[in-house]
């Protein structure tokens, strides 16, 4: 087990190595990122602004609130990005190109070895940018803290950066048997963009698929909603909302774990 | 020990009608050919053999390779590396078998050649004392030290083909897979690449099988022989064999300008084939079936020259003289 | 002109060859599509609410609840086929396996086979799958009263405005793209630059917020905004093509696309021209 974790933060540490060789391309990638995030922000503050507040549901959303809620979706987004960036290689590309024959041919699990090819810092984009929002937004909302909705931001952070991570896994593995799946896991990735608006806003069928089968509205959605209007349903309190998130997580990183076994079996090399 | 099973690989490919429509139309139809690569082979490698494996492009060598370290998975038939399935038990043959394809590379593109091999060291789990051992002797057989600090990406042919040798062999495996090691080098980088698997399967006991085009690799290092045709075995022996069974042609080599009447070679009832390549003249024939001294009278008297060169058949004629003979359905 | 074609072809057949790719990006823009009219219906409703009238009396920046779903649904249709070049990978790819120099040899113009290529990406889609999705949705939004036609004359002059408009902003994306690729040669970066250029389009075209929105409070950066020329690649045909926009706008539009892909041409050709006696080689 050592083993693994020394390895792990040797490939890690060349990883980090390779990226410095091109210094100007990882700050560049960096400072694309925070652009990005900025436009995307200010989409949501031109729409909004428009608008005294969005009523969804009965909620009425101020525009930071929004923004709140739009800075929290990037943590656990962020926390996933760090770590599983590779996954993204593999969906698009690397079946294809032959590269992951070496990987194949190493005495190490295939999934341990996609996870320590790649550390990416745009991650820390993420993880800035969002937390930025929270600190800006939160100070002009109301909010009455207390320790269980704190535990339940940690919770929802934590582990829904597992359940994206899962999904990557899961969507990435179908490259083996496809070919490439690049595309798919784009869709089920660009799911999460849609819980940077209170869900209420959506009908139900898109609602219960935020909730049921890509759970970022889980993780994401309900925890603000949570925290700014009280629990989305009576029994759904910050801590049974916490314990379903990390049940989920834990039973969709279970599904990851088996789909990508299933998956890795059907590898074929490019043959000739 | 390496066993191949009745091995057999097919691959199945989407009917593509050209054009633009029919680019289109494929989009809906689930039509495919099916080619096979590789069809029934069977052989086995003993452990310490070094093995060539030699045949045209496109006839199934990759694709046996492949089987056997196990990222293909065999349409029918086994390969047994020890007694292990390689596709079925990858993890457990990982750390015994060592590849390097000659077209790509297995090391970090980036980064330092050493960081590759520390990460390496640590994934094979290899001790200490036996790293030290090895990057010796690979900084000594294959010169490595020169550019040890240099990103991969930065090196020229030589000396990543180099490079990627010293990579797969880092953990000592016992197999050792090389896909056209030596494929587009210069002399010296060939000959510091065959001394280093020499010694490795030497001191080692390294089994080597060598995919090639190269015949000097195959004279130089390889004990046995075999050859594939269309995914089909059409010899398997030893060097010296398959030389003996052709061992008795030789090849005479006259200085030719053009000024010798060589029709009367016709004399020697088709026995003798000729060709004529950079200003030589090349007589080819089996000892066996024409006396050597006829020969050489001939060029004495005939071609009144006393400059010549007697040779060995040699195996670039050998495998085409096999595939002819193949085409022809002749037994060999 | 006839030896480009086979580049045409090469790209249209590259982008009909992903058969999976094709499938989930229907998806995704369907999917987008659905999301940003519920928020947009949101944003309506709200307002309405707040204003007490009818929802469909809402006006918000020149747009209606109607116009502005007639506006996203076409901007996203336009979006997805028009630009699936990738002329910047292109380039970028060759940087990496060293092909430029053998490129700028070949006796055809790189940048040329370059434009071919992307167009026929896009051009061959747009043809396939556009025209009756174009068609499709038009007729739908006229039957349901989301578009209204007042007048034939200008309807066909719009439509002939679109078309000029949207091969305009096929090349202008493309020279964009081109300007984006050849910056690459001085930063070796392009996953980066790919990135900030995406991002910096895909915004200020009009295709995430139209354009008339870009406004702080009394600040109106909309004015500014409507002359980049990233406002040609979406906004301005979307715009014609849904009847937003008055005659003496509309070639206002095709004026601006064309002034903006000169001066990137004229860019292009001189950056090029400079980067290419700088080239680094990568290995031996």
């Amino acid at each position: 087990m050592g083993h693994y974790i020394k390895l792990y933060f040797l490939c890690i540490k060349r990883s980090i190595i390779a990226k410095l060789e091109y210094k100007k391309d990882t700050l560049i990638a960096l400072f694309s990122f925070v652009i990005a995030n900025l436009c995307s922000i200010l989409s949501i503050y031109f729409l909004v602004n428009s608008i005294p507040a969005l009523s969804e549901n009965g909620n009425n959303w101020s525009i930071y609130q929004i923004g709140f809620l739009y800075g929290f979706s990037m943590i656990p987004v962020g926390i996933d990005h760090l770590f599983s960036d590779e996954f993204w290689l593999v969906a698009y590309r690397r079946v294809r190109n032959g590269t992951l024959d070496p990987v194949f041919l190493r005495p190490a699990p295939i999934m341990f070895q996609i996870f320590a090819e790649t550390f990416q810092p745009e991650g820390f984009g993420e993880l800035i940018v969002g937390t930025a929002m929270l600190i800006l937004c939160g100070f002009n909302t109301s909010i009455n803290w207390s320790f269980p909705l704190i535990f339940m931001l940690i919770v929802a952070s934590i582990f829904g950066a597992i359940i994206i991570t899962s999904l990557k896994i899961i969507f990435s593995g179908l490259a083996f048997v496809f070919k490439t799946s690049g595309p798919l896991l784009q869709v089920v990735y660009n799911f999460i963009s849609y819980t940077k608006y209170p869900i209420g806003i959506y009908p139900y069928f898109l609602r219960a698929m935020l909730i049921f089968i890509f759970p970022f509205g889980i993780i994401i959605s309900y925890p603000i909603q949570t925290l700014f209007f009280g629990n989305v349903y009576s029994w759904l309190n910050p801590w049974t909302l916490s314990l379903i998130i990390v049940v989920v997580a834990i039973l969709f990183f279970f599904i990851a774990i088996v789909s990508w076994s299933l998956c890795v079996k059907k590898y074929e090399s490019t043959g000739s | 020990m390496i066993e191949l099973i009745h091995l057999t690989k097919s691959f199945k490919k989407p009917v593509r009608k050209p054009g633009i429509i029919g680019m289109f139309t494929s989009l809906f139809s689930r039509k495919y050919t099916v080619t096979t690569a590789v069809n029934d082979i069977s052989f086995k490698i003993n452990d310490g053999e070094i093995v060539g494996y030699i045949g045209a492009n496109g006839a199934g060598k990759s694709t046996t390779i492949k089987m056997m370290c196990g990222i293909l998975n065999p349409t029918s038939g086994k390969v047994l590396l020890n007694g292990v399935e390689p596709y079925k038990k990858r993890r457990e043959i990982a750390k015994s078998v060592g590849v390097v394809f000659g077209q790509k590379t297995q090391l970090w593109w980036d980064i330092p050649l050493i960081e590759s091999f520390v990460v390496l060291k640590e994934m094979y789990q290899i001790s200490d004392q036996d790293y030290e051992e090895r990057m010796e002797f690979l900084k000594s057989t294959l010169g490595i030290s020169e550019f040890l600090h240099q990103p991969v990406r930065t090196l020229s042919l030589g000396q990543r083909m180099r490079a990627d040798l010293a990579a797969a062999w880092l953990h000592n495996p016992s197999i050792l897979f090389l896909d056209e090691p030596t494929i587009g080098l210069d002399v010296l980088v060939k000959e510091k690449i065959r001394q280093a698997i020499k010694t490795m399967n030497n001191k080692y006991h390294t089994t080597v099988i060598l995919t090639t085009h190269d015949m000097e690799d195959i004279e130089n290092l390889c004990s046995r022989i075999i050859l594939i045709e269309k995914g089909g075995i059409i010899y398997d022996g030893s060097l010296k064999d398959i030389k003996h069974k052709f061992g008795d042609a030789k090849t005479i080599s006259v200085p030719y300008f053009g000024d010798y009447d060589i029709t009367s070679l016709d004399d020697f009832n088709q026995k003798v084939k000729y060709e004529l390549k950079d200003e030589h003249l090349l007589i080819k024939f089996n000892a066996g079936q024409v006396p050597l001294e006829n020969i050489v009278n001939y060029v004495f008297h005939h071609l009144h020259t006393q400059d010549f060169v007697i040779s060995d058949i040699n195996i670039e004629d050998i495998v085409k003289e096999i595939l002819a003979k193949e085409e022809n359905h002749e037994k060999i | 002109m006839k030896k480009y074609k086979p580049f045409f072809r090469a790209g249209m057949i590259n982008f009909l060859a992903y058969r999976f790719s094709l499938l989930t990006w229907l998806i995704v823009t369907a999917l987008q599509v659905v999301c940003t009219v519920f928020l947009w219906l949101a944003v309506f409703k709200t307002s309405a609410e707040y204003q007490h009238i009818d929802i469909n009396e809402v006006v918000i920046n020149g747009f209606t609840l109607k116009s502005v779903i007639v506006y996203f649904v076409f901007s996203n249709i336009f979006s997805f086929i028009t630009f699936g070049s990738d002329t910047m990978w292109n380039i970028n790819e060759d940087i990496r396996e060293g092909k430029i120099a053998v490129n700028i040899i070949k006796p055809i113009s790189y940048r040329i086979r370059l434009l071919f290529t992307a167009l026929g990406t896009s051009f061959g889609p747009t043809l396939i799958f556009g025209v009756p999705l174009y068609i499709i949705a038009y007729t739908v939004f006229v039957l349901t009263k989301m578009l209204i036609i007042t007048n034939i004359w200008m309807f066909l002059f719009n439509i002939l405005i679109f078309i000029i408009l949207t091969v305009l902003a096929m090349i202008l994306s493309d020279s964009i793209q081109f300007f984006f690729g050849v910056l690459c040669f001085y930063t070796s970066s392009a996953w980066g630059l790919s990135m900030l250029k995406n991002t910096i389009t895909n915004f200020l075209s009009g295709s995430l917020l139209p354009l008339s929105f870009f406004k702080f409070g009394h600040f109106d950066l909309s004015k500014i905004v409507q002359y980049l020329p990233f406002a040609g690649l979406v906004q301005n045909p979307i715009l014609v093509l849904i009847n937003q926009s008055t005659i003496n706008q509309s070639i206002h539009y095709v004026g601006l696309s064309l002034a903006w892909i000169i001066i990137f041409e004229i860019i292009n050709k001189l950056s090029f021209m400079r980067a290419s006696k700088a080239i680094t080689v990568q290995g031996g």
